[in-house]
């Protein structure tokens, strides 16, 4: 039966703990089967393995709506490659094939802090950094600015585009990659990130495609705190004062300027300045400026003209 | 040919389906700027479900489509009693014998003017044929000041359910429609329509086959 999930009984009414129970044997499983590739890059040596497993195997779990047990594996995930793995399995079984759930970044020379949970067709990946596509792609651009998921035909997407930036989608086309959405991600304290799926042969029922959208913030999430947790060296946090000055100098005002708002004197402003570039280690007012709006201490809305 | 999809036979129509709610999104909200969500991209409200029917012209199951409608069974949630009651002079008719049809909605690029209507003659025969074999007697729907006049004189026997209200091209009226075999052969002749337009691919026949 593969009635789309219509009149069978939603997941969480047929008991979630077993649901999990039984979910968490079959992750147990993939972990234990699977040998981490040399070098530490989560290229996809297994997906292919997966993908039958989940096609032609019949997945154990028959799932018939959102599965809240993937958050809970993710969060207890020690790697990134765990996380990759599960997220993969969930959007094949959905009927994608393909999927970069990433930082956007050259997926072949990522910073370390960068999320790169990809599936793709390794020959795209080389063409891709080679030609350094992660400056022009136009899907990276359209991600950083919206929020929302958009599908790769909408003629709205594709309206804007240049040139060259269809180019890079025509040659995406070529190798399989031509029909699908992405799934912009914007997380604080993370690089810009999305998450493209490229629909399979046998379609995605558009009903659970705001499945993947979950699965896909859920898995960044997971594996964004998952990196940060060993790079981030214990964050200072701005006095209230600092936090203050900052602000006004993000919003343009000289340091007498923000002296007279405060009711404070330029000198004090300027040691403020002073203090917040030490605690976040940059050299200019500029950076520190830079560094307070991606930590959170100072507020894009509060400070943009 | 027109596709009527159910939740029995939607997995052979997930790339149809997904254009559709593209174009949906396209034609309703990038178009005409009616408030509706698009979350995926995709334009699916709270009555799209696999219990509700879709007609989508197509070739085939990965042909361009051409056009669509949904049809919603009346005895669950549906638009006329949740949100245009108000339209109605009496209860809205609903029963197992009722389905109500929203959201025609053709492709973007199609042409203005006739071959719209025609879309639109060929949409409403393929409700009558889906109607008949469903066993439904009755549809409901709601148009605007331009699709009223259309609907009226397609050949099926319609009536209005109340008074016109709203203003312009968003005055809205709820009609209702008779389904029964001579509706569909006026429907048939007056849109140059020879036989039957749509094809029902059960999943169960699909995979025996």
């Amino acid at each position: 039966m593969e009635l789309s999930g219509a009149g069978a009984i939603p997941a969480h009414q047929c008991g979630a703990a077993d649901f999990r129970l039984r979910h968490m044997r079959e992750f147990e499983n993939i972990r234990e089967n699977y040998v981490s590739p040399a070098g530490g890059a989560c290229l996809a040596p297994a997906a292919d393995a997966i993908k039958t497993g989940t096609t032609e195997g019949g997945s154990q779990v028959k799932r018939t709506g959102l599965d809240w047990g993937f958050a809970e594996i993710c969060d207890r995930a020690v790697e990134v490659e765990d996380i990759r793995q599960l997220f993969m399995r969930e959007v094949c079984a959905l009927g994608f094939t393909y999927a970069a759930c990433a930082s956007h970044v050259d997926p072949l020379r990522a910073p370390p802090q960068a999320v790169v949970m990809v599936d793709y067709p390794q020959a795209w990946l080389e063409h891709f950094s080679a030609q350094h596509y992660a400056r022009r792609d136009p899907v990276f651009r359209a991600a950083r600015r919206q929020a929302l998921p958009f599908q790769w035909r909408d003629p709205r997407f594709l309206s804007a585009l240049e040139d060259d930036q269809r180019v890079i989608l025509n040659e995406a086309a070529e190798v399989g990659l031509g029909e699908g959405l992405t799934i912009p991600i914007h997380a604080p304290d993370a690089l810009p990130a999305s998450c493209s799926l490229v629909i399979g042969p046998d379609g995605v029922d558009p009903l659970r495609v705001r499945d993947a959208h979950w699965y896909a913030v859920y898995a960044h999430e997971s594996a964004r705190r998952l990196l940060a947790a060993p790079l981030t060296a214990p964050q200072r946090r701005l006095a209230r004062r600092e936090e203050q000055c900052i602000e006004l100098i993000a919003r343009g005002k000289s340091d007498f300027e923000a002296g007279v708002i405060l009711g404070i004197s330029e000198h004090t402003v300027h040691n403020a300045v002073r203090r917040a570039m030490a605690k976040f280690g940059v050299a200019t007012r500029m950076q520190a400026v830079m560094r307070a709006l991606r930590n959170g201490d100072i507020d894009l809305g509060d400070v943009a003209p | 040919m027109i596709h009527i999809v159910t939740a029995e036979n939607r997995h052979q129509f997930h790339h149809a389906l997904m254009e559709m709610h593209r174009q949906r999104k396209a034609v309703f909200i990038d178009e005409l700027n009616w408030r509706l969500e698009a979350p995926e991209g995709l334009e699916i409200d709270l009555y799209d479900s696999p219990e509700a029917i879709y007609l989508i012209e197509a070739d085939g199951p990965r042909a361009p489509v051409t056009g669509s409608a949904r049809l919603l069974p009346t005895t669950r949630a549906h638009l006329l009693s949740d949100v245009f009651a108000h339209l109605c002079d009496a209860a809205p008719p609903s029963g197992a014998h009722v389905w109500e049809a929203t959201r025609f909605c053709p492709a973007p690029d199609a042409a203005r003017g006739a071959p719209r209507q025609a879309l639109l003659g060929r949409i409403i025969a393929a409700i009558m044929e889906a109607g008949v074999l469903f066993g439904i007697e009755q549809v409901t729907f709601v148009a605007n000041a331009g699709l009223a006049p259309l609907a009226m004189k397609a050949g099926w026997r319609a009536r209005a359910l109340g008074r016109a209200q709203g203003k312009g091209r968003e005055r809205l009226q709820a009609l209702a429609a008779d389904i029964d075999a001579a509706g569909l052969r006026r429907v048939r002749g007056l849109n140059g329509i020879s036989g039957p337009i749509t094809r029902f691919a059960s999943g169960d026949f699909a995979r025996a086959a």
